[in-house]
C-alpha cells in the first residue's frame, strides 16, 4: 500500500511538473508578449526591450523557467504584473467566494436534480417524463452568460427585487443575508447547468436499476414501494452520479469564469480570466498550478479512497505488480 | 515618445466578444418585459448615500510609476495621488495643482516650479525632494516607468529649497507641461525608499498620496473605497467616499446603473438606446479613429493611393450612422481637445468618389481582370479588426464597401484583441481599423509619423517624411502654443495631404451618469476624474 502510494505521488508530482511546463511556454508563445502589459500600441523596440529587461523577460525561457521552479520550492509564487501583490495572497483572497459559489451551485443543482431524476424515472415517456427532458435540454443549452443576463435585466432592472451583481452591496456593512441575496442569481445559473445533468443521469441509473432482478425480489418479498425505491434503487443508482459530482468538484477551485465574469463575482475563474487577459506571467502560472495540484490532489485522494472502500481494486495490480 | 493609450475600448471588449449581438435584443426584451414601467418602489438596493458608486473593469493598483492594472490603476490614481499641474475640467489645459506657480526661462531648457504647502495623508509635507524623487525614479532606466518618453528631455530635476523645484532639459520640449499632467503622479519619498521599486507591494497595500481622496479598504476582485481626505489643499471633499466596483462585464455594468447601484457606465454609441433614466454626457478626449495603412506595402506607397482611398470613404456618413452623431470629422490626427493646436479651419477630406478614381488613375493603377490592380499587383488585401467592439467592426465593414466602389478588393480579417495588437505593433497588416488616445499636445504624435521614432523596427505605420519629421523637430522645441501653433498648423496640412494613416474621425466619450450626480464636466472621464472632489450627489 505505502509502495503504491508513493508511486502515486511521485507520478502526481511529475504530472503537476509537465502542467507547469505546458503553462508556462504556452503563455510565452500567445501573440502580444508582454507588450500587452503597457496596452500601448506605439511602443518602441527600445521602450518594450527595457520593460522586458525591468521584468526580467529578456533572459532566455528555461532560465525564467527554472528561476520560477526554484522559487515555487520555496513556496513562492512570485508577484503578480497587474498589481504588485503576492499571487499566493490573490488566490488565496478569492478562493472563499469561488468555493460558495460554487458549492452552492452543486448543492442546488443536486436538491432539485434527483427528486426530479427519481420522479422520471418511475414514470418513463410520461407527460412528466418529456417536460422534464425538454426542460433538461433547454438547461443544458442555455448560454450561461445569456441567462445570467436575462436573470439581472428582469430581477434586477425591471423588478428590482434582487441585487444584480457583485458580493455584497456597496458603502453598507456587509452581512450575511446580504451575501446570501447576491448569492441567489449566480448559483441558480451556475446550477442550471449541472442540474440538466445531473437529473439526466439519475433517471437513467434509476430505470436501470430498477429493471434490476433484486428489486423484482425486493419487491416479491413484501417491501413498499417506498423503501425499495429509497433503500434499495436510489442508492445503487447514485454511484454514477457520485463520479459526476467528483468530476465538476474542480470547478469549486478552479471557479467558473463565465458566471462570476457576468455577475461580477470576486472568484477565481474571474481572476483567471483577467490574468490571461493581462498576461500576466506569475498570475497565471500562480493560478494553474493551484488549481492543477487542486485537481490532481483530489483524483490521487479519491483513488486513494476507492482502493481502500471497493474491494474489486486491487492495488498490487495497479501498482505493476504480479498478484 | 509614449502616449499610453490604455484604451476605454477594452472596456466593452471582452463583453462584446461574448455579447456583441445579444445587448440589443436583451435590453429591447428587458424593456417589454417591464411590468412596473412608473413607479419602481420596491427598489432593492438603494444608492448609498454620499458615496460615488464607479466601476472597473478589472482590479487597480495604486502605483503611477509602472502603472500595473492599465486604465483602472489611471482611474483610480487621479483621486489619491496629485501632481505638479492637471488638466483645467473644461479647457484640459494645465492649471495648478501641488505647483502654485512656474517660471520658464528664456532659452526654454529650465521650468521653475514652485510647490504650495500641500499634505500627504499620512500628515508629513509635499516637498520638493518629493517631486524629484519621483522625476528621478520615473526617469531611471532601470524602473518600469510606464510615461519615461512622455518626458523625453528632462535631465536633471533639482530642490532649490522644500518648496522650489528646478527641472532641467537637455533641449527645449514646448510640451513638458502637458505631459506632466499627464498621469505624473508625485509620490511620497518617505513611503516608498528601500522598497523594489518595480514591485512596491508595501506602498500598494497601502499607498499614500496626497490627493483629495485617501485609501480606506481594497477587497480584491470586489471593490475599493477611498475616503475623503479632510486637509487636501484645496479643501474638503464634496462626496464623503468613492467607491469603485470591479465589474468585468460592461453589460452588467449597465445593469447595475439601471437597477440603481452603480454612478457610471462608458459605453459605445450603440448601447445609448438601451439606457434610459440616466444622464448622458459626451464629452471630448483626445482620441481619433483612423484607417492604419501599412505604407511599405507597394500597393499603399503613393500618398494619391490612400487620399483616393481616403476620398473614397465617406467619412460623414460613419459620423451619423456608426457613432450617431457623437463625434466630428478630424483633417488630421491633431483632434480639436488639443485646443490651440488644433486647426479647426483645415477642412477634412471630402467623400468624393470621382476625384478618388482620378487619383488612382494618375498612380497608374488599372483595372485587370476584374479588378484594380497597380504594377500587375491587384488591391487585394485586409482589412484587419479586432473582434467584439461594435464600433470599430461597423467602420471596417463600410471602409470594405466602399473601396470596392473604387474596383479593390478587401477582405475583412477579425482578430482577438491580443492579436490585434500584436499584428499591428509590428506592422503585419495591410490596413487596421485602429484608434489612439493620447496626451493633449500634438508632439505625441510623433509615435506614429515621425519615421525616426524608432530606428530601424517595422513601426507604426511606416510612414517616412522629411518634411513631417522636420516639423515635429520644430514644434518641440519651441515652448509657448503661440509659438507652436503656426508649425503645428503646417504639420496638419501635410498629414492631411499625405494620409499616413486614413484619419475617420474625432469620436466623443460617450458616457452615462446616474442623474444624482452634479459637477463632472465636459473633458474625458480621465480628466475630469481629477475634479472628483467638487462634484456632488443629490
Amino acid at each position: 500500500m505505502s509502495r503504491y502510494v508513493l508511486s502515486r505521488v511521485a507520478q502526481s508530482l511529475v504530472l503537476l511538473f509537465l502542467v507547469a511546463l505546458i503553462t508556462f511556454v504556452l503563455i510565452h508563445l500567445a501573440p502580444g508578449g508582454a507588450g500587452i502589459l503597457m496596452n500601448d500600441q506605439k511602443m518602441t523596440a527600445a521602450e518594450i526591450k527595457e520593460m522586458e529587461t525591468a521584468l526580467g523577460l529578456d533572459r532566455p525561457l528555461y532560465v525564467q523557467f527554472a528561476d520560477w521552479l526554484a522559487q515555487l520550492a520555496r513556496g513562492n509564487l512570485g508577484i503578480a504584473y497587474t498589481s504588485d501583490l503576492p499571487v499566493s495572497q490573490m488566490i488565496a483572497v478569492r478562493l472563499p467566494a469561488t468555493l460558495l459559489l460554487g458549492a452552492s451551485a452543486l448543492l442546488l443543482s443536486l436538491a432539485i436534480a434527483i427528486p426530479v431524476g427519481i420522479v422520471t424515472a418511475i414514470r418513463p415517456r410520461s407527460l412528466l417524463d418529456n417536460v422534464v427532458s425538454a426542460a433538461s435540454f433547454v438547461g443544458v443549452s442555455t448560454p450561461v452568460f445569456w441567462l445570467g443576463l436575462m436573470l439581472i435585466i428582469v430581477f434586477a432592472v425591471d423588478l428590482r427585487v434582487m441585487p444584480a451583481a457583485g458580493m455584497r452591496t456597496q458603502g453598507a456593512a456587509p452581512t450575511t443575508p446580504d451575501l446570501l441575496r447576491h448569492l441567489v442569481m449566480p448559483a441558480f445559473v451556475l446550477a442550471t447547468a449541472f442540474m440538466a445533468g445531473f437529473s439526466r443521469y439519475v433517471r437513467t441509473a434509476m430505470i436501470e436499476v430498477l429493471a434490476q432482478p433484486y428489486i423484482r425480489t425486493a419487491h416479491s418479498k413484501g417491501l413498499s414501494g417506498r423503501v425499495v425505491l429509497y433503500r434499495h434503487a436510489l442508492r445503487n443508482s447514485l454511484i454514477p452520479l457520485v463520479t459526476m459530482v467528483g468530476l465538476a468538484l474542480p470547478l469549486l477551485i478552479g471557479g467558473a469564469a463565465i458566471t462570476e465574469t457576468v455577475f461580477a463575482w470576486p472568484g477565481m475563474g474571474q481572476l483567471a480570466v483577467q490574468a490571461a487577459y493581462s498576461h500576466d506571467y506569475p498570475l497565471i502560472m500562480g493560478i494553474t498550478i493551484v488549481v492543477a495540484a487542486a485537481v490532481i490532489g483530489t483524483n490521487l485522494l479519491t483513488d486513494l479512497s476507492y482502493a481502500l472502500i471497493d474491494p474489486k481494486i486491487d492495488l498490487r495490480v495497479s501498482s505493476g505488480q504480479s498478484p | 515618445m509614449i502616449a499610453l493609450s490604455v484604451n476605454r475600448h477594452r472596456l466593452s471588449r471582452r463583453a462584446f466578444l461574448r455579447q456583441a449581438a445579444l445587448i440589443g435584443g436583451l435590453t429591447a426584451a428587458g424593456g417589454s418585459l417591464n411590468p412596473l414601467p412608473a413607479a419602481k418602489a420596491a427598489t432593492a438596493q438603494a444608492p448609498t448615500a454620499n458615496a460615488l458608486l464607479f466601476p472597473l473593469i478589472s482590479n487597480p493598483t495604486p502605483n503611477p510609476i509602472g502603472l500595473p492594472g492599465g486604465l483602472s490603476s489611471i482611474l483610480l490614481n487621479k483621486n489619491l495621488f496629485s501632481q505638479l499641474v492637471r488638466p483645467d475640467p473644461h479647457t484640459d489645459q494645465p492649471v495648478p495643482d501641488l505647483a502654485r506657480s512656474w517660471e520658464i526661462s528664456k532659452d526654454g531648457l529650465t521650468y521653475t516650479f514652485h510647490l504650495r504647502d500641500a499634505l500627504f495623508h499620512d500628515g508629513r509635507p509635499v516637498t520638493a525632494g518629493d517631486v524629484k524623487f519621483t522625476l528621478d525614479t520615473i526617469m531611471d532606466k532601470k524602473i518600469k516607468a510606464t510615461f519615461r518618453t512622455n518626458l523625453g528631455p528632462v535631465a536633471a530635476t533639482t530642490a532649490l529649497d522644500a518648496h522650489t523645484v528646478k527641472v532641467t532639459l537637455s533641449e527645449p520640449y514646448g510640451p513638458l507641461l502637458t505631459m506632466l499632467q499627464y498621469n505624473i503622479m508625485i509620490l511620497p519619498e518617505h513611503a516608498l525608499k528601500g522598497q523594489d521599486l518595480n514591485k512596491p507591494t508595501a506602498f500598494v497595500e497601502h499607498p499614500i498620496g496626497s490627493g483629495p481622496y485617501m485609501w480606506k479598504e481594497f477587497v480584491q476582485g470586489d471593490h475599493l473605497t477611498l475616503t475623503k481626505f479632510d486637509k487636501f489643499w484645496d479643501g474638503r471633499p464634496k462626496i464623503a467616499e468613492v467607491i469603485y466596483e470591479i465589474i468585468p462585464d460592461v453589460n452588467t455594468q449597465i445593469a447595475k446603473l439601471k437597477a440603481g447601484e452603480l454612478d457610471f457606465v462608458m459605453v459605445e454609441p450603440s448601447q445609448i438606446a438601451s439606457l434610459g433614466g440616466v444622464q448622458m454626457s459626451y464629452a471630448n478626449q483626445t482620441n481619433y479613429h483612423y484607417l492604419g495603412i501599412n505604407d511599405q506595402n507597394p500597393l499603399f506607397k503613393d500618398p494619391r493611393v490612400r487620399q483616393a482611398m481616403a476620398l473614397a470613404l465617406d467619412k460623414e456618413q460613419i459620423v451619423k450612422t456608426v457613432l450617431l452623431g457623437h463625434g466630428r470629422l478630424i483633417a488630421s490626427p491633431v483632434s480639436p481637445p488639443m485646443r490651440w493646436a488644433f486647426d479647426s479651419v483645415l477642412a477634412p477630406l471630402p467623400y468624393d468618389l470621382n476625384r478618388a478614381k482620378a487619383l488612382m488613375a494618375e498612380a497608374g493603377a488599372k483595372m485587370e481582370n476584374g479588378a484594380l490592380a497597380l504594377g500587375g499587383q491587384p488591391y487585394k488585401f485586409k482589412i484587419l479588426v479586432d473582434i467584439g467592439n461594435p464600433t470599430r467592426k461597423q467602420f471596417g465593414l463600410i471602409a470594405q464597401q466602399q473601396w470596392q466602389a473604387l474596383g479593390m478588393q478587401p477582405d475583412m480579417d477579425f482578430q482577438e484583441f491580443n492579436n490585434w495588437y500584436d499584428l499591428t505593433n509590428n506592422m503585419k497588416f495591410d490596413t487596421a481599423v485602429e484608434w489612439w488616445i493620447t496626451p493633449n499636445d500634438p508632439n505625441a504624435l510623433r509615435g506614429g509619423y515621425d519615421s525616426r521614432h524608432d530606428g530601424t523596427d517595422p513601426q507604426h505605420p511606416n510612414f517616412a517624411d522629411a518634411v513631417t519629421d522636420g516639423l515635429f523637430d520644430q514644434g518641440v522645441r519651441l515652448s509657448t502654443p503661440a509659438q507652436r501653433k503656426p508649425v503645428y498648423d503646417k504639420l496638419q496640412a501635410r498629414l492631411k495631404e499625405m494620409q499616413p494613416d486614413l484619419f475617420l474621425n474625432f469620436p466623443n466619450e460617450v458616457r452615462a451618469f446616474s442623474t444624482r450626480v452634479h459637477g463632472f464636466g465636459s473633458v474625458g472621464i480621465r480628466d475630469a476624474l481629477y475634479w472628483t472632489y467638487k462634484w456632488t450627489i443629490g
